[in-house]
Order: structure tokens, then C-alpha cells, then sequence
């Protein structure tokens, strides 16, 4: 009897100091998430604009590089791309934590980022600008396509009217500043390439 | 004695003069004579970067890398299942903090004439850097997982130490950027998280931890 007794009170020992690492799941209604998105195409698109933004912040790093180079020696080039390398980085994070918000990404998120590779061929500063006014376009279409899918039943009203505000907003504004840009360098590279690039890389 | 010091001092000269290098001005000299079509162009390599420079790039690459494993581990605990503003505060910081880091060292090696390849950007020799992590994981794994992550940054900091140490020529320059910008704080950031997995282990030995596991996340929150 006292060594049944003995086990047992080792036995609650032994359990009682079992690492318990794995939190029991608590059950949270989900009804508030309200998104009742059979097809689940908007959150679908969303994961890859996450995806996109990211790729759009390591071609702008590539592009800040080679302007850091000494044989290319463009430092405000350099300086402008290295901002918009963390803009990118923070639209994506921002997407994310809207997600998050919206009572997604409670699981599977190791997938939704992956670093991939970029070639980018710089010719001059004006090509820099030009592909950079290409590539915002593409983002703008995309974020008006994935604008376009989370309005379809069910529709996500307040993700539309978040992006429409605050995403498309900063697209168009960034799109008026890289063309106008663009255009200002190019009026000053006319006659004089290279001193025009020169000077317009110390006013950036 | 004298003719000793004399040819010792030439030797000196001769040295002096050979390690002296006129590349740019023969090229501007070659340039300007021979009126050529494309621009003279000069070079800011110098001392042990090529040394270096494969070093600091897989360094780039592993910042990147784990400053994106950092900021989804951070959006992990930022969901309403999880709901950790400590944990999400600490992993967000560290993405920031590799990320800067990224750029910084695109900085440095184009200061000193290198370029950087985003061409492999998502390479990186160390294929245990390279194996996808199951990124969602508890408190205490997540905690063992940074801290892994820590001490991978700072072997590749190391590495790029010893190869501007050990190369010939050496790279003080880079040494000792390595070692004011990344090695003290990676020492620091490597004996912070483990002194946080062996305090949340200890707080999680016993059968029902979940309030230890809150009270941990607050105090994350404060830090």
C-alpha cells in the first residue's frame, strides 16, 4: 500500500514536471471574421501581392546597388531606391498585418514569402526611372485587379476601400513623382548627357 | 655599416614605389592620348576586397533571408489565435534589424569598389540557412528558432571577419566594420535569446503554463 502509495506520488511528480510547450487551441468563434469567401480568390491574390511587393523591394535594392557602385557613382540614384526598396518592404508588411487584422494567418505563413532572385540591367539613370515607372504600373494593375476580385461576392468592403485609399493612393502619387522625374532629367540629358545626369543625381 | 643603411634604405624606396600604384593615371594618361571613343574609368578596389567581397555578398543574401523568416514568425504571433504583441514586437524588430543590416553591407562593399549580385540573392552556401523552417511553431520553439537564426548571422559575420583577416592582402577596413557594426551586438542578440528559451523553459515546466507564457509575452512587450 505505501509503495503503490510512493509511485503514484511519483508518478504525479513525474507529470507534473512534463514540459507542456504546446498551448491548448482555445476555441474563438469565428463568425465575427465574417468572410464567408468559398472560392477564397481575394485572399488568394492578396498572398501574391504580398509576394509582389517583396520582389518589388529587391529589384529596387538591386537597382540601389548598382548605383552605389564607384564606376557608376550616382549616390542620390542610390539613396532614392534604397527608400523605395523599404516602401516596397513596407507595403508588404503592411498587407500582412492587415491580414492579420482580418483574423487571417492564424496559420500557413511560412510560404508566404520567398526570396527570389532579380535580374535587373541598368543602362543610366533615366532608364533606372524608366523601369521603376514600369514596374509602380505593374503593382498599380495588380492592386486594381486584386481591388477588382475582393469585390466580387462576398464583398470585402472595408480591404476595397483600404486599398483604394491607401495603396492605390500611394501608387498614383509615387507614379506622378517617378514620371515627372523622368521627364525633368530627360529635358536635361537633351544635349548634355552626361552632366545632365550628374547634376540631376545631386538634386534627387 | 653606412653602405649597409644605404642599400637597406633603397630597398626601402624600391618597395615603396612598387607598392605604389599609378593604374589611374596611366589609364587617364592612355585615355587622353589616344582620344578614345568611351570615358576613362577608375577603380576604388583596393587592399583584400576581393577577398572579401564573395564573403560579404552570402552575408547580404542571409540578412535578407532571415529578415523575412523574421517578419513572418512576427506576423505568426500577431494573429488573433496567437495574439502576442511581445513576441510579434521582438521578431518584427529583428526583421528590421537584418534588413538595415542588408543594406548597410550593400554600402559598405560598393564604398569600397565591389558590387553585389541579386542575380542569386536567394542563395546562400549554408544549407541549413537555406532549409525552409516550419515557421509556425509555440512560444518556446519559435524563441529556439531565433536564436538559431542569431548565431548563423554571427558565423557569417565571422566568416567575413576571417577572410579579411586571414587573406593576403588583409582588409582592416572590413574587420573592423564587421566587428563594430555586427559582432558585439550579434554576441549581445545571440545571450539575449537564450537567456529568454531557458527563462520561458523553466516557466513552462509544469503542466499548465499558459499563464507563464502570457506574463512572458507582457514583459517581451516592456523590453
Amino acid at each position: 500500500m505505501m509503495k503503490l502509495f510512493a509511485a503514484l506520488l511519483l508518478l504525479a511528480v513525474a507529470v507534473n514536471a512534463q514540459m507542456t510547450c504546446r498551448l491548448e487551441q482555445q476555441r474563438i468563434p469565428t463568425e465575427w471574421i465574417g468572410l464567408n469567401d468559398k472560392t477564397g480568390q481575394c485572399l488568394e491574390e492578396m498572398r501574391k501581392q504580398i509576394q509582389m511587393e517583396i520582389n518589388a523591394s529587391n529589384i529596387y535594392l538591386a537597382m540601389a546597388a548598382h548605383f552605389s557602385r564607384d564606376v557608376v557613382n550616382r549616390p542620390g540614384f542610390a539613396e532614392h531606391f534604397f527608400k523605395s526598396a523599404r516602401e516596397e518592404r513596407e507595403h508588404g508588411s503592411k498587407l500582412i498585418e492587415y491580414l492579420s487584422m482580418r483574423g487571417q494567418l492564424t496559420e500557413s505563413v511560412t510560404d508566404l514569402i520567398q526570396l527570389i532572385d532579380v535580374d535587373v540591367k541598368v543602362e543610366s539613370g533615366a532608364d533606372a526611372l524608366r523601369q521603376a515607372l514600369e514596374l509602380e504600373t505593374k503593382v498599380t494593375k495588380s492592386i486594381r485587379s486584386l481591388i477588382k476580385t475582393c469585390e466580387k461576392s462576398p464583398n470585402w468592403y472595408h480591404l476595397v476601400d483600404w486599398l483604394t485609399g491607401e495603396f492605390l493612393e500611394e501608387q498614383l502619387t509615387g507614379q506622378r513623382d517617378l514620371a515627372g522625374k523622368l521627364s525633368t532629367l530627360s529635358k536635361m540629358m537633351a544635349s548634355q548627357g552626361a552632366l545632365g545626369e550628374f547634376l540631376f543625381d545631386k538634386q534627387l | 655599416m653606412k653602405s649597409f643603411i644605404a642599400v637597406a634604405l633603397f630597398a626601402g624606396i624600391i618597395a615603396m614605389a612598387s607598392a605604389e600604384n599609378y593604374a589611374c593615371h596611366t589609364n587617364v594618361t592612355v585615355g587622353c592620348t589616344n582620344n578614345v571613343q568611351t570615358p576613362v574609368i577608375c577603380h576604388a578596389r583596393f587592399g583584400g576586397i576581393d577577398n572579401v567581397e564573395s564573403g560579404i555578398q552570402s552575408y547580404i543574401n542571409l540578412n535578407l533571408h532571415k529578415s523575412y523568416q523574421y517578419l513572418l514568425m512576427s506576423a505568426f504571433y500577431n494573429s488573433y489565435q496567437k495574439n502576442r504583441p511581445g513576441f510579434n514586437k521582438l521578431y518584427k524588430s529583428m526583421s528590421d534589424r537584418s534588413f538595415d543590416d542588408a543594406i548597410e553591407l550593400i554600402k559598405h562593399v560598393t564604398r569600397r569598389g565591389g558590387q553585389v549580385d541579386f542575380r542569386a540573392i536567394s542563395q546562400h552556401p549554408n544549407s541549413i540557412a537555406q532549409s525552409k523552417l516550419k515557421l509556425e511553431e509555440d512560444e518556446l520553439h519559435s524563441l529556439g528558432i531565433a536564436l538559431d537564426i542569431e548565431k548563423t548571422l554571427t558565423a557569417d559575420a565571422t566568416h567575413v571577419h576571417y577572410q579579411s583577416t586571414h587573406g593576403r592582402p588583409h582588409d582592416p577596413h572590413t574587420a573592423h566594420f564587421v566587428e563594430e557594426k555586427y559582432l558585439g551586438r550579434q554576441a549581445d542578440s545571440v545571450r539575449q535569446l537564450s537567456g529568454y528559451v531557458n527563462d520561458l523553459s523553466k516557466i513552462m515546466n509544469q503542466r499548465d503554463p499558459s499563464l507563464g507564457v502570457y506574463l512572458f509575452d507582457q514583459y517581451l512587450e516592456k523590453q
